[in-house]
């Protein structure tokens, strides 16, 4: 509805972390990249949505949301990716697993772009996953 | 043209928020989502480009640009988002207008992204006019 008077919103503290929920069952380990299927995190598979990176290891409950994972939504990570090569620079990274990272595209979630290169295959990425999933 | 010579620049404050020129006789409220209209803001209708929420109730002047309105161009808000799931997570939140937020992206205006379900019909929106505009 149109608004017809002063509207106070609440904003969330512009934090790198938030806590989402886990899917049943689900084994998450503490540096994964989480996917989210369903509304619900879990280790990212092939075509998830990119949800941020596993501050800790979590097993979810026989139910869907029974715990919450904390992640790290946003920040540069060092990523071991495919053959990256000093060529690479600005190109986007996607998962193709919680621990796989590359440069191929296909059905793979989007996690962010390098922004620096260390070696063959080793590169700065910086992510975002309110970006991403845009 | 080509630079021939250093540059000096100027870089802006990376603020979250921003002053923006208001359209002749708008009547802005504070939480209303401003849309950007030919260069100026006012309350948000379709279709226009979001220009983040005002942090203050604001009227225009006789002239386009007469006063500014100060906004929040950039964070996590939390709103009510017509039937949103659980299973939205990820998914794209559009304005109908000032204070109405939908997944519709029919005729309106994208403003960013769902990042936590709190219950039916409320999250939290990732925005950031800087990507949202691009």
């Amino acid at each position: 509805m149109a608004l017809s008077a002063r509207t106070p919103r609440t904003y969330e503290v512009d934090s790198i972390y938030d806590q989402l929920p886990v899917k049943a069952s689900a084994v998450i380990y503490e540096g994964a990249a989480i996917g989210m299927a369903s509304g619900y995190a879990r280790g990212l598979i092939g075509t998830d949505l990119f949800a941020g990176f596993a501050a800790e290891s979590i097993t979810g409950t026989s139910a869907d949301g029974g715990v919450y994972v904390t992640v790290r939504r946003k920040g540069y990570i060092k990523l071991t990716v495919g053959v990256a090569a000093v060529t690479d620079w600005g190109v986007g990274v996607y998962a193709t697993a919680d621990g796989s990272f590359t440069l191929t595209a296909s059905t793979n979630p989007l996690v962010g772009k390098i922004v620096h290169w260390w070696a063959t295959g080793i590169v700065t990425v910086a992510f975002n996953s309110a970006n991403t999933t845009l | 043209m080509a630079l021939s010579a250093i540059a000096l620049r100027t870089y802006a404050v990376n603020s979250i928020y921003d002053q923006l020129p208001v359209k002749a006789t708008e009547v802005i409220y504070e939480g209303s989502a401003i849309g950007m209209t030919a260069g100026y803001a006012r309350a948000l209708v379709a279709a226009d480009k979001f220009g983040g929420f005002s942090m203050e109730n604001v009227t225009g002047t006789a002239a386009s640009g007469g006063i500014l309105v100060t906004v929040r161009v950039r964070g996590y808000i939390s709103l009510a988002i017509t039937d949103a799931a659980v299973t939205d997570w990820g998914a794209a939140v559009y304005a109908s207008d000032d204070g109405t937020f939908t997944l519709d992206p029919t005729s309106n205006t994208l403003i960013g992204k769902l990042v936590h379900w709190i219950s039916t019909g409320y999250g939290i929106v990732a925005f950031n006019t800087a990507i949202t505009t691009l």
